[in-house]
């Protein structure tokens, strides 16, 4: 949601000058939403690299820590829907993350031995694999960013693996999109590309390299399209479902895009489906109703009537988004009171240091990360702490 | 609508609908968020969404109810990111009444979508229960159905009837 213009009080504004601010603010819409739909320039948030020295290089002669096989791209083919285009079709990422990978190894040497990061360059999002032999007096490994607090309440996002007291091990790693900052402030810093990260030891100083993290520069927007422009299915979504009933549709964030919900005859609501943008805003053809993002798995839906009524609905929320943490949450339509209304599957990446949550209240645009909170369980009693979002769907 | 490609501004019209429901339009952003200024930031903002999509809100039945539910949502947003910490109980002076405001937006923020502008297009925007059916897409029963239990969950959080907060007295 765009945030609202501040106005500083005075005298009321004439319905005239109010018209002015609407139309222009408007416009700037209007361009946004072509954007949206047609693509655009890359966001250019970059955080700026705050250069705070932090954990110094030592270990013992004997360690060598390695951090080797080059990590995957951010997916951003996970759902064959997103890279879904024709020579027609708009292209459907809204931002494309950085994606670049120097494969060069960082490496630090010290008087308890040498720790190196292969490569020195790695995606957030991307799986390096961490080997380490000799690296004695570590009890724990920490992904550092430039704002981690070291010491007693240290900040950072832990390594999770099983440390041998030998120091041999071979851990895989995801570079998260957040890490904590530690000490009393207790906040998730996003990650952002710059050199000022690290795979480090605990306790700090036994062991660390350095490790440049690139792209994305911030949260995904994607654009959800499972019909190419002459109105066929996407052939690589799987239909795991069909269905039938009535709809009524309604307007989303991207404008020009329908969503409908869907009753069907056996019970279950679907929401949202994706009406073909070809076949207009009472479309004769099956809709499209995914269940999950990144899968492509789809219900087709035939409806055998269409409230059109519906179109003063507008939803500007995305209808689905992942967390830092390898969730996906997905909008739920039913009824939630106080929770949700974002149901999130999944336990998350085992190798997140974000525990797994069960709900997530409507994300918030900021940049470069989208921002929402999340409890670990669906009971009133059960906490709502910060996440953050990496990508969101709309 | 057809305004494209016939040489006309295809916004003409939107000018007129602008000045014939802004009125309405603030006097509702004013009854939710209470200071004038934000009401007049809320109405523009939720016209320029109309505006960016007018070529489909435009062609709608009930297109002033669609820019007093983006309003309302913009409303209770807003008072959402101002006032994290919500106050317990409400008072008779104006830090109160603000405290009171406060507390029934984020009364209706937990309400499910459908309830919460079912309820604010019926009491606040004082519509009647047909137009707010029209408004929304539904049958007049699911809209009392709605109302029906968003005025439950609101006695059940606040402990009071939905009137008692001073709202649904201007409704048909």
């Amino acid at each position: 949601m765009a945030r609202l213009p501040l106005s500083n009080p005075g005298p009321p504004r004439s319905p005239a000058d109010l018209l002015a601010l609407a139309r222009r603010r408007g416009t700037q819409l209007r361009r946004h939403r072509r954007r949206l739909l047609y693509g655009g320039p890359v966001a250019a948030a970059v955080i700026a690299a705050i250069a705070v020295p932090l954990a110094v290089t030592a270990g013992a002669s004997r360690t060598s820590v390695q951090v080797i096989s080059p990590p995957p791209r951010i997916a951003t083919t996970l759902s064959p829907s997103v890279t879904a285009t024709a020579t027609t079709t708009p292209p459907t990422t809204i931002t494309t993350p950085a994606t670049t990978v120097t494969p060069e190894c960082s490496r630090r040497s010290g008087p308890y031995g040498t720790l190196t990061v292969c490569p020195g360059s790695a995606l957030v999002g991307a799986t390096v694999t961490i080997t380490a032999s000799g690296c004695k007096n570590l009890s724990a490994l920490a992904f550092l960013g430039p704002l981690a607090y070291i010491g007693s309440s240290g900040g950072g996002a832990q390594v999770p693996g099983q440390i041998s007291a030998s120091g041999d091990f071979t851990i895989r790693y995801r570079i998260p999109a957040s890490y904590g900052s530690g000490g009393n402030v207790q906040q998730q810093i996003p990650v952002g590309p710059g050199s000022d990260y690290q795979i480090s030891s605990y306790p700090a100083g036994e062991c660390s390299a350095p490790i440049a993290v690139t792209g994305p520069p911030g949260t995904e927007q994607i654009a959800y399209t499972p019909y190419s422009v002459s109105g066929q299915l996407d052939p690589t979504l799987h239909v795991t479902g069909i269905a039938s009933g009535t709809c009524a549709t309604y307007m989303g964030a991207a404008g020009d895009q329908l969503y409908a919900r869907c009753f069907s005859t056996a019970g279950p609501i679907f929401d949202p489906c994706f009406v073909d943008p070809a076949k207009g805003d009472v479309p004769s053809a099956p809709l499209a109703c995914p269940s999950d993002p990144r899968t492509g798995d789809v219900t087709t839906f035939t409806a055998a009537s269409f409230n059109s009524e519906g179109l003063h609905l507008q939803v500007i929320e995305p209808w689905a988004f992942d967390l830092a943490n390898g969730q996906v949450c997905r909008f739920v339509s039913a009824a939630w009171g106080s929770s949700g209304p974002y149901d999130c599957r999944g336990s998350g990446s085992t190798t997140s240091s974000i525990s797994a949550v069960a709900d997530c209240r409507v994300p918030q645009p900021a940049a470069p990360w989208w921002t929402t909170s999340c409890q670990p369980q669906l009971s009133d009693s059960s906490p709502f702490s910060p996440a953050i979002v990496t990508k969101v769907w709309f | 609508m057809g305004h494209d490609g016939d040489g006309t501004d295809p916004f003409r019209d939107f000018d007129a609908f602008f000045l014939t429901h802004l009125p309405a339009v603030l006097r509702l952003a004013q009854r939710m968020t209470g200071d004038r200024t934000v009401a007049e930031d809320v109405a523009a903002e939720a016209f320029a969404r109309a505006f960016a999509r007018w070529e489909k809100v435009g062609r709608l039945d009930y297109r002033e109810a669609w820019v007093m539910r983006v309003a309302s949502n913009l409303a209770i947003d807003l008072a959402r990111r101002r006032h994290p910490t919500l106050p317990t109980r409400a008072a008779s002076d104006p830090a109160g009444e603000v405290a009171l405001r406060v507390t029934m937006l984020e009364a209706l923020r937990a309400l499910p979508r459908a309830q919460r502008e079912a309820l604010v297009l019926r009491y606040l925007a004082a519509l009647s229960e047909v137009e707010v059916a029209a408004a929304l897409g539904v049958k007049p029963g699911t809209v009392k159905s709605h109302l029906h239990r968003a005025r439950e969950a609101i006695r059940s959080r606040l402990g009071a009837d939905f009137e008692e907060f001073g709202y649904g007295a201007s409704a048909p």
